[in-house]
């Protein structure tokens, strides 16, 4: 079994056309398309495509339910700030907890989350800072940015209203304390009292918002989301599908050449084979994302562009690399099982494969398009590839985040290898 | 000698069609043993069950006294295969082509090294071993595909066509090899061609197959005894039975009859020709029915093929009877399975 792996890595090692295709093409193709297209969506330039008729969706986890701010602060988010912000409740009313609700978001069934902390109206009338958590899983730029401007505008306004409340209520107190006091004064008092909460406001407001992660808070920050952070995964997904061909070609031409039959009239068993065929594809695989995720992290900084950083769960990101060449390879034998002829191989494969990686968001995102794309490309194994990719390296989550992608990818290797094991032809 | 392959009614089909039809035969141990056929014949099908590419549809075999479907490994083991294509990696260098091949048998190591340069040895390639293979002539490419069935040491040698493509020179290294292999180191070998000369010059016995069958099996020289001293196959405007019968009764002529293809259908009681009694269930290759009138081809055995010749002409210039065609074939296996099957080798 390794003797063909290792034979098979000897021939490709050797076929200039092959290796181009599999690591340059890919690397060229991403430089280019970043570099021409500027796609450096940090300024937000990659985002919010057609949202802004409508207003962003703001679930709220409210743990401050009795409190009259942290109402005030709902309605004011969809008065002032035009969100729809509300409430996150089940189907019955029934509000969700915070677990509930981190759950929703980390199922992707919601974008974003503002978590409202118990207490929240007490200490606010207290005069005590308060902290409010905004929870993204969103990669579109404009819309979040716009959702953030949003709710640092209400809660400034917010701040700053009860602190005015607050140096009127500190001037009533110096009225009655004083029996002398001279109305007349009054507004010559409370004018540097009010400014001198404003300034306090500035250095030390009331109510701060604070960006908080879906899972494993604690493992550092989330990158920002840029065009190489959505390119780059994207791409890398494209061409990592695009080798599935490596695997059929090499067994069409071991048919081809009569190998096959030297191989079959071997002690060697027809499984091991077939798993023989398969490792040089995985390996492949494996450097293919070891080299663009290389280019990205250093040579497109090189290049002007932000460099690609690979989040802050790695194991996480290995066990989803893996899963990708697994259901890339297993995708090879099924298309050397059902491929007749080279022109199915190498064109309509291609062709095919094109197709998937588009319709599962290796080229656009899909949460840039609709939610009706998003709904074909999951038929796809690329969407949960890009998915995954997204999640760990953009969104900055970890292990849990992607198992869903993990488990349908690995899903569909045992699909692929199934399919491709009962329709191989060996004699 | 024991039998180093007893093949057991092979059976191959693909759908309705029968490739190779309940093929049976014996090899013994250090024989060079023939598969002669035209292609198409189910040569290649036969091999590939026995090396255990195919699965037969019936029948079985056994190889060094393992079965060939129930203990295929150890089969396998004993088999070498040397197909019909160049079966090699044409980017790798014939090293690492027999390297591998040794590798895929358990090979390793110095073991490995000393087998590979064994078998490069053997085929006269040692001194360009380390150049990819696709720089190479075919004739040299012919010689690696050999090597590369031997590496292992099989007991039991395949080569299927081996000179198909090849130019004289190579081609005799390869009869040489085979000779070699089979005369130093007690090799078995099974050894199919559509080429005659081949299969005389090498083998020991021979089955000759045809559409999936073996229509004979014996040494050469009791195969070629079938035919006497020769075949002529003569092409008159017509010829009546009375004609047919007073060429069968010339001195040199031992049988005289239409060629199959010509002739009605054969009824199960014809007098068949004379036969070998090797040649088995071998279809007539000449009827005695009632000729057609109009243009035949007219098959005679001779006890002497010049001698009958000169008869046969002077009876038909006696006659006043014009001929087309004549064709003399010399007792030879290409002879041998014109009369058996009515056909030539090669067409």
């Amino acid at each position: 079994m390794l003797s063909i792996a290792w034979k098979d890595l000897l021939i490709l090692a050797k076929d200039r056309n092959a290796l181009v295709g599999a690591f340059l093409l890919p690397i060229v193709f991403i430089v280019v398309y970043l570099g021409v297209a500027g796609a450096a969506t940090g300024g937000g330039s990659g985002g919010g495509g057609g949202g802004e008729a409508e207003r962003v969706p703001l679930p709220v986890v409210n743990l401050d339910p009795d409190g009259t701010t942290a109402t005030t602060l709902i309605d004011g988010l969809s008065t002032q700030g035009g969100l729809d912000a509300s409430v996150y409740a089940a189907a019955d009313g029934r509000p969700y907890s915070e677990a509930e609700a981190m759950a929703k978001l980390e199922a992707k069934e919601i974008q974003r989350l503002l978590i409202i902390p118990a207490g929240f109206t007490a200490d606010l009338e207290a005069g005590e800072p308060v902290s409010i958590r905004i929870v993204n899983t969103s990669l579109d730029p404009g819309q979040s940015g716009a959702v953030m401007m949003a709710i640092e505008g209400v809660t400034r306004d917010m701040s700053l209203e009860r602190q005015i409340v607050a140096s009127l209520e500190r001037l009533a107190e110096m009225q009655q304390a004083n029996a002398s006091f001279d109305p007349a004064t009054s507004a010559e008092l409370a004018i540097p009292i009010a400014r001198r909460q404003f300034e306090e406001s500035r250095g030390r407001p009331l109510v701060t918002v604070v960006q908080g992660q879906p899972s494993a808070p604690e493992q550092g920050d989330q990158p920002q989301v840029t065009g190489v952070q959505i390119g780059v995964p994207g791409f890398a997904v494209l061409f990592i599908f695009l080798t599935a061909q490596i695997t059929a070609r090499s067994i069409y031409d071991e048919k081809k050449m009569g190998t096959f039959r030297r191989l079959l009239a071997s002690p060697l068993g027809k499984w091991p084979m077939l798993v023989g065929k398969l490792i040089p594809n995985f390996v492949i695989v494996l450097l293919q994302v070891v080299i663009l995720f290389a280019a990205g992290m250093f040579l497109l900084p090189l290049m002007g562009l932000p460099a690609l950083s690979l989040g802050s769960d790695i194991p996480a990101l290995v066990l989803l690399v893996l899963a990708v060449a697994l259901c890339c390879t297993t995708l090879g034998i099924l298309i050397a099982a059902v491929a007749r002829t080279e022109a199915q191989i190498g064109g309509i494969s291609a062709l095919v494969l094109w197709v998937l990686a588009f319709l599962g968001g290796s080229f656009i995102p899909l949460f840039l398009i609709n939610e009706s794309m998003a709904t074909i490309g999951q038929v796809t194994p690329h969407y949960w590839a890009v998915t995954g990719f997204y999640d760990l390296l953009t969104r900055g989550q970890g292990l849990t985040a992607i198992l869903d992608s993990i488990l349908v990818l690995v899903g569909f290797s045992v699909v692929f290898f199934l399919i491709g094991a009962w329709r191989f032809e060996f004699e | 000698m024991p039998a180093i392959l007893e093949a057991d009614h092979l059976v191959k089909t693909y759908g309705n069609h029968v490739a190779v039809d309940g093929v049976s035969f014996a090899v013994e141990e250090g024989e060079v043993f023939g598969l002669l056929g035209p292609n198409g014949a189910g040569k290649t099908t036969t091999i590939s069950m026995l090396t255990g590419v195919l699965e037969p549809t019936s029948g079985t075999a056994r190889i060094g006294g393992h079965d060939i479907l129930a203990e295929a490994t150890e089969v396998k083991r004993i088999n070498g295969l040397v197909p019909q294509d160049l079966a090699l990696y044409p980017t790798l260098s014939a090293r690492a082509n027999l390297q591998f091949f040794g590798r895929i048998y358990g090979l390793r190591g110095k073991a490995l090294r000393e087998r590979v340069d064994d078998v490069l040895e053997i085929v006269a390639l040692a001194d360009r071993a380390d150049e990819a293979i696709e720089k190479y002539s075919g004739g040299m490419k012919r010689r690696v595909n050999i090597a590369a069935g031997l590496v292992h040491q099989p007991r039991l040698l395949f080569l299927d066509e081996p000179t198909v493509g090849v130019d004289p020179q190579s081609r005799n290294h390869i009869f040489e090899s085979v000779q070699r292999l089979n005369r130093d180191r007690r090799m078995s070998i099974i050894y199919t061609s559509h080429y005659m000369e081949e299969v005389e010059l090498l083998c020991n016995r021979v089955a000759i197959v045809d559409q999936g069958r073996i229509i004979a099996l014996d040494t050469i020289r009791n195969l070629i005894a079938i035919l006497g001293g020769g075949v002529i196959q003569i092409g008159l405007g017509q010829c009546g039975d009375e004609m047919l019968a007073a060429i069968r009764a010339l001195p040199a002529v031992v049988n005289a009859g239409l060629v199959a293809s010509q002739a009605p259908a054969a009824r199960p009681d014809d007098e068949a020709p004379a036969e070998h009694p090797a040649a088995g269930a071998a279809a007539p290759a000449a009827s005695t029915e009632p000729p057609p009138a109009g243009p035949v081809l007219v098959k005679i055995e001779t006890r002497r093929s010049q001698d009958a010749l000169v008869q046969v002409i002077g009876y038909l210039n006696e006659r006043d009877v014009a001929f087309t065609s004549i064709e003399i074939f010399e007792p030879n296996l290409e002879s041998v399975f014109l009369h058996l099957t009515g056909k030539k080798l090669r067409e």
